[in-house]
């Protein structure tokens, strides 16, 4: 069939040129979409000299078979016309699980030099994703590479592949789809498909309109469509939940979000069961334990220890258990399998255990469909007990006894709770973190040594990083004054208020005084807390950035401020910040510094107004950044 | 049982009996002598020795013994014995697999036991299950096979049993072969190797763990000459023959794990080693890879029309050279590497020109082969040759090749090496990253070994001009321009070219961040990345306000070239890494590089420096740094200048390498006074 088609388009093209009918590029291997008119869009809105490519057009279908099986269909024209375009697009590497789906490509092509490059029989490779070369009993899954021939720049690709299961084992679909793409698109399209007569959940947000409802009589399904064209790239730098700012859809088969997680609970007491033998080992691990923190740490050390983390698509194994037991002999477990484990293990040792999901970004996300669409990326198990509400993140295996983890972020405990909730937003009571320290210069040994306090709340607050009865605080306190001074050794320090809302410590500790210029001055650069607000920043905050087309989204109200006072002994001051106050819509920065004889008083203060800036503040939010983070302003040079 | 396989039997009880010291009964032993050791006590041995306490797990015993027969097909007998330490280890050990190409090899996985308080647990090896591999970039089908073990607990002992079937071929290091449950056992015809009868190996006498006693023996039959030389450090060796066969063997003990150091050679530079080949000569190896693949690069008319369209845009009067350069960029920027199959043969031919050029995409062989293809089809000489990237090639005549390139007959009757595959973005027709490297060019003739010469760090230059303003402020304003020719063309390129259009800017502001994360840009401009009418060059302007601190009226920065050059992958690779104390092995950078920096700041009106600094001439046998300043009026300009003299740098020179590169890191912290009221 794809051959006669492919034949007959020739055919016509052919006839075409003959008759010297003016055209570009021809029809769509499926959907009716004219190839040359959606190049000539392209050429209209965008800048083509200044894109890598141009996605003329973006289909994504998911249907529901009225049998309990799901089709997925993908669909991609795109222009290219750069090595690295060339990266993104030409060898497609495309998951699928060989056990419970099948994958078929229906096109695989290249139009170039006036004609269509179809893929050879070797361009589609079946391999097994790197990622379980180690892992036998995950060998069910595939990545198939699809290899478009013919590429040569500047040259349009189309690819069209469906993905169904081979048997139903999953009750329903769900899921978000942001419409804007790594590239410009000239024509984007989302369809969800139902049996008829039974319609999911949707909701369209940031500007989307409702659906186009059809019924496929063949497969007797109802196919609510959106299309937008055009669509913007997704703004740079790109964020980790951009449907909290970009035009999406969030659909979802189930009715309620207590249902899904009924399903997901039950996939998940699934995963619990252990064999006596593990339990005898459990016992091995938490015996000797002093508190009910530390058995919880030495638990999820165990785990870390003993099995390897699997990271390869989530949402292929969700519905797959693996008894705790199966993956702890294994030695291996997928993000799934392996919060299972720890579950079972935490749940033998007394803890009580939910499923939990945390947002990929801070904010609420639900839109009142169920669905894990912006939480996928963050599952793990919510642990309960005498001292701990902690959250263990089967990817690293590490447990957060605090709050930084939820901290501006919806949760949702699936099978116990009705919907994802941020339960402490960043909103309202802003985060503090303030350190005062005093640093006396000592000639004799040429060092430096100094001792302070810090207080830090809300989010900033460090609970949980120096809970335990090793080394944590002392590691904790050691990184911080690290941070603010090049080489800083703790010597002591003792909290005084201590719990998950708030901490303060007393701390000493002391360096060389190493930094000196060949004019035998000294510099005491005060640097950023280990810790602090700096490190509380999305990754993807870049202060070098003079510009961002992302809004950017921080987990609480941020105020710090840096207070130290340099008692400089015999030397004088040849440099010090000047006093700076600055004040915008983003919030305040301020430098302020006072000096009498015996000492220099620093005191730098970053003040965020709110948690959420859009692209348009963000010179506003980096001018505090800077005012911050600027050698000028947190240099003092002593001779 | 014929009469030469029970010699060989005979000869292989031999063997074992001088190399495991004795298969005596234990009973009536004299006094001092010891039976052969079991699997358990070699175990319980390697604990109470316990010379590798660091390991998670180690090999005590490997042993491959491969008979070759008279076609080359070759069957290999390995057992290994792993020892548990920990329960990294056991993690590590917890699923064994086997890599290999169905094309050339088979895995038979015939025996695992797990050796746990003196009992031997048998894992059943029916589950084994055969699957295809992990593939990227080369998409050959390549079959990986895997055994799940059970949980395993420190001080096991994992004792495996596999043979392999087939042969090894040079190009892509594909050639491991790897046990079977799930895959049928082919015939061994189809594991005949393509120069007929011949064997070559390259054995490496260590692993990325500690082994306690490897061996290798090596089973030929009696008509096959072996040469053969070990590398790197000594081996135990013995020679002894049947009427049939020749069996050679090489040993060691306690051989520690693999020295991982940053920018290394290839671990064939370094790790002890057997190179053994049957082949009569590199000659006779240059005349099969002819043969093997001149039917390969025939012309169509669809590749004539692309030649003539290249060429078309060149001057009536350009010379072949100037042909060949065109042809060469044209495949380079076109072809991706990406490859695909072409079944029966793949691995070791090239894939015809008319494949590739409908495909437009296949792996180093098959981008030289459409190179030659071309080049053919403009009516000149060119043939297929291999190299080996990253690593020295031995004397040797075995396939100690990684790497397919192109081989042109100049005018002057002189073979030309052209590179297609590693001068994508790249002004050159051989990639200055394969210099001094060896290679081999197939011709009917038969070519000799050659060497692609030294190429000096002028032939890799950075030349970056800088000129500032600077004003009483202390905010810099300027102009970077980078020019970059041989490897540092390729590398300016990749500046522009590794990053998507709508990021490029984001990325150069990130270059420019140590001067301050204050940057501002202003334009960016540089040559087209596919342009090759001259060496690459990128211009960027920018504006760092309050770069200068001004400490009682007197301004002082840094040199703003070597913050941006300090640790920058691209720009200066030397400068990129925190180089360690002490090195074991080589350093190897793939190329050699020159710096030549000149920076013109024009300070405020009657502003002066005046104490100009220039750093010591560090200048050793494998680096050199110089820097110096001077003031002209009001402008302060700084040159310096670094080399990297030679690609790899032996652990030797290592000290004086590190100075040049340290007093590069030093001048960076140099500070520049700039004081005003000056006439």
């Amino acid at each position: 069939m794809r051959k006669l088609l492919t034949t007959a388009l020739s055919l016509l093209f052919a006839g075409m040129m003959l008759t010297g009918f003016a055209f570009a590029e021809p029809m769509s291997f499926i959907g009716n979409h004219d190839i040359g008119e959606l190049m000539s869009v392209a050429e209209q809105t965008y800048t083509l000299a200044d894109e890598d490519a141009v996605i003329l057009f973006e289909g994504y279908r998911e249907i529901m078979l009225p049998d309990g099986r799901v089709q997925e269909q993908y669909h991609e024209i795109v222009w290219i016309s750069t090595d690295q375009a060339i990266d993104f697009y030409a060898d497609l590497r495309v998951p699928f699980s060989k056990e419970h789906q099948t994958l078929t490509v229906e096109s695989l092509r290249t139009w170039m030099d006036e004609r269509w490059w179809d893929a050879g029989e070797t361009a589609v490779v079946e391999t097994l994703p790197g990622a379980v070369n180690h892992a036998y009993d995950y060998t069910d899954v595939r990545e198939t590479m699809m290899l478009h021939d013919g590429v040569q720049l500047p040259c349009i690709m189309e690819t069209v592949y469906t993905i169904e299961d081979k048997h139903p084992y999953r009750e329903g679909i769900e899921g978000v789809f942001v419409f804007a793409q790594d590239d410009p698109a000239v024509r984007v399209n989302l369809t969800v498909g139902t049996p008829v007569g039974n319609p999911p959940q949707y909701r369209g947000a940031q500007g989307v309109s409702t659906p186009e409802i059809t019924t496929d009589n063949d497969l007797h399904v109802d196919l609510y469509s959106w299309t937008v064209e055009p669509v913007d790239a997704l703004p740079r730098p790109i964020t980790v939940d951009p449907a909290a700012y970009m035009a999406h859809v969030s659909w979802s088969t189930w009715d309620n979000w207590e249902d899904f997680g009924n399903q997901i609970n039950t996939w998940f007491e699934l995963r619990m069961p252990l064999s006596d033998e593990l339990k005898a080992e459990l016992a091995d691990v938490i015996d000797g334990a002093y508190t009910e923190q530390q058995k919880a740490q030495e638990i999820a050390d165990y785990v870390a220890a003993s099995t390897n983390y699997i990271n390869w698509h989530d949402s292929f194994w969700m519905a797959f258990p693996r008894s705790a037991t199966r993956t702890w002999n294994t030695a291996y477990g997928n993000t799934y399998d392996r919060a299972g484990l720890a579950a079972a293990l935490f749940q033998e040792a007394g803890f009580m255990v939910w499923p939990a999901y945390l947002g990929n970004g801070y904010g609420a996300i639900n839109e009142g469909v169920a669905t894990i669409g912006r939480m996928a990326d963050n599952f793990g198990v919510w642990v309960s007990g005498d001292g701990v509400e902690a959250f263990y993140n089967p990817a690293n295996s590490s447990l957060s006894n605090g709050l930084s983890p939820i901290y501006g972020r919806a949760v949702w405990l699936p099978g116990s709770e009705d919907e994802p909730t941020v339960r402490w937003s960043g909103e309202g009571e802003p985060s503090h973190i303030a350190y005062d320290i005093d640093l006396y210069y000592c000639p004799v040994e040429n060092k430096w040594y100094g001792n302070g306090v810090f207080t830090a709340t809300g989010r900033a607050c460090p609970f949980e990083s120096m809970e335990g009865i090793g080394t944590e605080a002392r590691d904790h306190i050691e990184e911080m004054v690290g941070g603010m001074f090049d080489g800083a050794e703790l010597t002591s320090y003792n909290p005084t208020i201590f719990d998950r809302f708030t901490v303060t410590a007393g701390f000493a500790f002391n360096f060389d005084n190493c930094n000196q210029d060949y004019l035998e001055r000294s510099s005491v650069v005060i640097g950023n807390p280990g810790g602090g607000v700096m490190d509380m920043l999305p990754h993807d905050v870049h202060i070098y950035n003079s510009e961002r087309q992302s809004p950017v989204r921080v987990a609480g109200v941020f105020h710090q401020s840096v207070e130290v006072t340099i008692h400089p002994h015999d030397f004088e001051a040849v440099f010090v910040p000047e006093a700076i106050q600055v004040e915008n819509e983003a919030g305040t920065a301020a430098i302020a510094v006072e000096q009498d004889e015996d000492t220099i008083t620093i005191t730098r203060t970053l003040e965020f107004a709110k948690t959420r800036f859009s692209a348009e503040e963000w010179p506003a939010l980096r001018e505090l950044l800077l005012t911050e983070t600027m050698t000028k302003n947190r240099t003092v040079l002593l001779e | 049982m014929p009469r030469s396989l029970q010699r060989a039997t005979w000869v292989l009880c031999l063997l074992t009996i001088l190399f495991s010291a004795s298969i005596v009964n234990s009973q009536g032993l004299p006094p001092g002598d010891t039976p052969p050791p079991t699997w358990f006590d070699r175990l319980a041995s390697a604990e109470e020795e316990n010379l590798f306490p660091d390991a998670n797990y180690l090999i005590v015993y490997e042993n491959a013994v491969n008979r070759v027969k008279e076609t080359g097909v070759t069957y290999v007998d390995h057992t290994i014995l792993y020892q548990v330490n920990n329960e990294d280890g056991a993690r590590a050990l917890a699923v064994l697999n086997w890599h290999y190409d169905p094309q050339s090899s088979f895995v038979d996985v015939q025996a695992v036991t797990i050796l746990r308080d003196g009992e031997e647990i048998s894992v059943p090896v029916d589950a084994v299950l055969d699957l295809p591999a992990p593939q990227r970039a080369i998409y050959w089908n390549d079959r990986v096979q895997l055994l799940q073990l059970p949980r395993l607990q420190p001080g096991d002992g994992v004792l495996v049993e596999v043979q392999r079937m087939g042969y090894t071929y040079a190009l892509l290091e594909q050639g491991t072969a790897g046990g079977s449950g799930g895959a049928q056992r082919p015939d061994e015809s189809r594991f005949v190797p393509p120069d007929s009868g011949q064997y070559f190996d390259i054995v490496l006498f260590n692993a990325n763990v500690p082994m306690l006693e490897k061996r290798y023996t090596l089973v030929l039959p009696a008509s096959k000459r072996l040469q053969s030389e070990v590398y790197n450090g000594t081996l135990y060796a013995s020679t002894h023959y049947t009427p049939d066969s020749t069996y050679y063997s090489w040993w060691n003990f306690d051989i520690p794990p693999r020295i991982h150091e940053q920018r290394q050679p290839g671990e064939s530079d370094f790790a002890p080693k057997v190179v053994m080949a049957t082949a009569e000569s590199w000659e006779a190896k240059s005349r099969w890879f002819f043969h093997a693949n001149d039917n390969q690069f025939n012309s169509t008319p669809e590749i004539q029309a692309k030649v003539d369209e290249i060429l078309s845009a060149l001057p009536r009067n350009a010379t072949q050279e100037e042909k060949a350069e065109a042809l060469l960029h044209w495949v380079a920027q076109n072809i991706r590497y990406s490859g695909q199959t072409m079944g029966e043969g793949e691995g070791f031919t090239l894939h015809p020109g008319e494949m590739i050029f409908e495909q437009r995409s296949g792996v180093c062989k098959d981008i030289a082969g459409m190179l030659i293809t071309m080049f053919r089809a403009a009516g000149f000489e060119s043939n297929p040759a291999m190299t080996m990237a990253g690593s020295r090639i031995e004397l040797v005549p075995a396939d100690q090749f990684n790497h397919c390139v192109t081989a042109l007959r100049n005018e002057d009757g002189e073979w030309v090496m052209y590179d297609p595959t590693w001068v994508p973005y790249n002004n050159d027709i051989w990639s200055k990253l394969e210099t001094e490297q060896h290679y081999l060019v197939g011709s009917p003739e038969g070519e000799f070994l050659s060497q692609i010469p030294y190429s000096p760090p002028e032939e890799s230059p950075l030349h970056i001009t800088h000129t500032a303003t600077m004003d009483e402020e202390g905010n810099l304003s300027g102009t970077f321009r980078f020019e970059g020719g041989g490897a540092l063309d390729s590398r300016l390129r990749r500046v522009a070219n590794y990053t998507r259009k709508r990021e490029l800017r984001s990325s150069i502001e990130h270059m420019l961040e140590p001067l301050g994360q204050q940057v501002e840009l202003g334009d960016i401009t540089h040559r087209p990345v596919d342009n090759f009418d001259g060496d690459m060059w990128l211009e960027i302007t920018y504006t760092i306000p309050d770069y200068a601190l001004s400490v009682n009226g007197v301004l002082e920065f840094h040199s703003p070239a070597s913050q941006v050059l300090n640790r920058h992958v691209y720009l200066f690779r030397a400068a990129n890494y925190d180089w360690e104390d002490e090195r074991e092995t080589d350093v190897f950078l793939y190329y050699t590089q020159l710096l030549d920096c000149t920076e013109q700041i024009t300070l405020p009106r009657r502003y002066t420096v005046a104490d100009l600094p220039s750093s010591d001439e560090i200048d050793e046998t494998y680096a050199y740094f110089h820097a110096t300043s001077e003031l002209n009026r009001r402008v302060l300009t700084v040159n310096q200048r670094a080399e990297v003299r030679r690609r790899q740098i032996p652990p030797e020179g290592f000290q004086g390498f590190r100075s040049a590169i340290q007093a590069h890191w030093d001048w960076a912290d140099v500070i520049f006074r700039a004081e005003g009221g000056a006439r």
